[in-house]
């Protein structure tokens, strides 16, 4: 991971026609290839900051940089060729007749050529096991399939940071960690990930970073396993760490590491004591 | 804008005590003279009314600006095509081709297109006061299908919540690099073409998932239904109902006797 950050926001305030603000003065700095989880209860501002990251929502005060770029200035679809936005429910984006013109949409509008636009649809296609559906209508794929189809099409625009809005909500435990699994090639890819989740367990197995947001401001921000461990704060924020990470922490007295993070962990650590007692 | 999910604002105003079917009349006759009417200065009038009476009963301004909102389009495009496919009978003050704008031709646009606004804010003064279910309710007491009325009701209670997915739809479609920003009338509404398809495939997928909701509630499994909430009229509801029939009918009489309205500058015939 690099040390300079992709996206940088400075005293960022946004209010909607309420008098509470939505976001009360972030300050943040998201280095390049970071694998981050924004968590929060509903209304914490998780969703309205994430939206500034792609010019979707501009700061009723301060400002937001993607790499050297504020967004002030700048339009959606300018900031669609470095941030790629896969929105919570996929149904708000498809509607081409087959899924290979849903995927070939975005790079159309980057202006790419017919051969470059094929040579992304082929790809992303391949890379997310779409091929069979390629001429498919997406809107007839199953859940899981169409979320699959909304992260490709966003793919194929290569951005070079990804924001994805609850990436796991309605999905099975298979399709979760088969999608999850793609996630991760887009991070070693070199790809800044931006989860926007309620699924602790994922929030711990994935990502490196974890930001808790409360109230329109950051509670908390650090490595994912340090800002586990911040209890009072994740309270704060009426957050559960995961279960194996709490079982893990209750056992610290028989060895167990309290920074435990998924049953992988748990039981490697376990099969090591067991072996260390027998 | 902030999310407004249903259109009725819960309230116990003058409004929201008033039977829903005196308020329906009301809607009624206000469409029907609204439609006969083409004077800019009564349909002006009956705006300046209509909002009176929905902040007098307590709904919100922001309620009343989301009404103007939407009707805003409809009303900007209204006024100009009156004014450029009904040409000016006079001179006019500005003449280019066939285009020839006169004070007569603007002003009965603009009349047209604030008839829009007021035909909307009159039967917002009954959907803004009134429950989804006793809404439905007084539907069926006028003699309308129960699944006809619910149907109904659905559909106006829907109006917000599929404003607020057009409003998604298009966030996703512009972080998909999508540009809304061309001043084209043709090539704008092509760029809004993606957005309007996902926006029919979330109204139809909506609109199955309701429906088996519904189903696997029961609905029409019975053929007899029993109501919670039985609607009474009272004696304030049949004086407001009597009051505003007379004055239906004295302006319809003096709509074709009199050309009261008929005329986009002048009052009378």
């Amino acid at each position: 991971m690099s040390d300079s950050p992709c996206l940088r926001t400075r005293d960022l305030w946004y209010e909607y026609d309420t008098a509470i603000p939505a976001l009360n003065g972030v300050d943040l700095s998201i280095p390049d290839n970071a694998y981050l989880a924004i968590v929060g209860q509903n209304g914490s501002g998780k969703t309205t900051l994430v939206k500034h990251f792609n010019g979707l929502l501009k700061p009723t005060r301060g400002e937001v940089w993607i790499y050297d770029r504020s967004t002030e200035s700048a339009t959606v679809g300018e900031l669609a060729h470095q941030v790629g936005y896969v929105f919570q429910n996929p149904d708000h984006q498809i509607f081409c007749a087959t899924t290979r013109e849903e995927i070939g949409f975005g790079p159309r509008n980057l202006g790419l050529t017919p051969e470059a636009v094929r040579a992304r649809v082929d790809d992303a296609l391949e890379t997310f096991a779409l091929t069979p559906y390629a001429d498919t209508p997406p809107a007839v794929l199953g859940y899981g399939l169409r979320r699959k189809v909304s992260i490709a099409a966003v793919y194929a625009m290569r951005p070079k940071i990804f924001i994805l809005d609850e990436p796991s909500i309605g999905l099975d435990w298979r399709s979760a960690q088969e999608l999850m699994v793609l996630v991760d090639n887009l991070h070693a890819q070199g790809h800044t990930i931006i989860l926007v989740s309620h699924d602790m367990r994922l929030v711990a197995e994935y990502t490196r970073q974890m930001l808790v947001m409360h109230e329109g401001e950051v509670l908390t921000y650090g490595p994912t396993e340090a800002v586990l461990c911040r209890t009072e704060q994740l309270e704060q924020a009426q957050i559960a760490p995961p279960q194996i990470n709490r079982l893990a922490r209750r056992l610290s007295d028989l060895g167990f590491d309290g920074r435990t993070l998924s049953v992988e962990a748990f039981c490697a650590a376990f099969g090591e004591l067991w072996e260390e007692k027998t | 804008m902030s999310v407004m999910y249903d259109l009725y604002q819960p309230g116990d105003s003058w409004l929201h005590r008033l039977d829903p079917r005196a308020k329906m009349l009301f809607a009624f006759c206000g469409c029907l003279l609204l439609l006969l009417y083409r004077n800019l200065w009564l349909i002006m009038g009956v705006l300046v009314l209509t909002q009176l009476a929905l902040l007098s009963a307590g709904i919100e301004g922001e309620r009343l600006a989301w009404v103007w909102r939407v009707t805003a389009p409809t009303m900007i495009m209204v006024a100009l095509f009156w004014v450029v496919f009904y040409p000016s009978r006079g001179e006019g003050f500005l003449s280019w081709r066939f285009l020839r704008i006169g004070v007569d031709n603007l002003a009965e646009g603009i009349a047209m297109a604030l008839r829009i606004g007021a035909l909307a804010f009159a039967l917002f003064f009954w959907l803004f006061s009134t429950d989804q279910t006793i809404l439905v309710r007084s539907l069926v007491t006028l003699g309308l299908p129960y699944t006809w009325g619910l149907t109904l009701a659905m559909a106006l209670r829907y109006i917000p919540t599929m404003t607020n997915t057009f409003r998604m739809i298009s966030d996703a479609q512009q972080a998909r690099g999508l540009d809304l920003s061309a001043r084209n009338p043709l090539k704008r509404a092509r760029a809004y073409m993606p957005i309007t398809v996902a926006m029919l495939i979330t109204a139809f997928r909506t609109a199955e998932n309701l429906s088996r909701a519904l189903q696997s509630r029961a609905l029409g499994a019975s053929p007899r239904r029993t109501f919670l909430r039985q609607l009474h009229l009272r004696p304030r509801d049949v004086a407001f109902m009597i009051s505003v029939a007379l004055v239906a009918l004295l302006l319809l009489w003096l709509r074709f006797t009199a050309g009261l309205g008929a005329y986009p500058l002048r009052l009378w015939g």
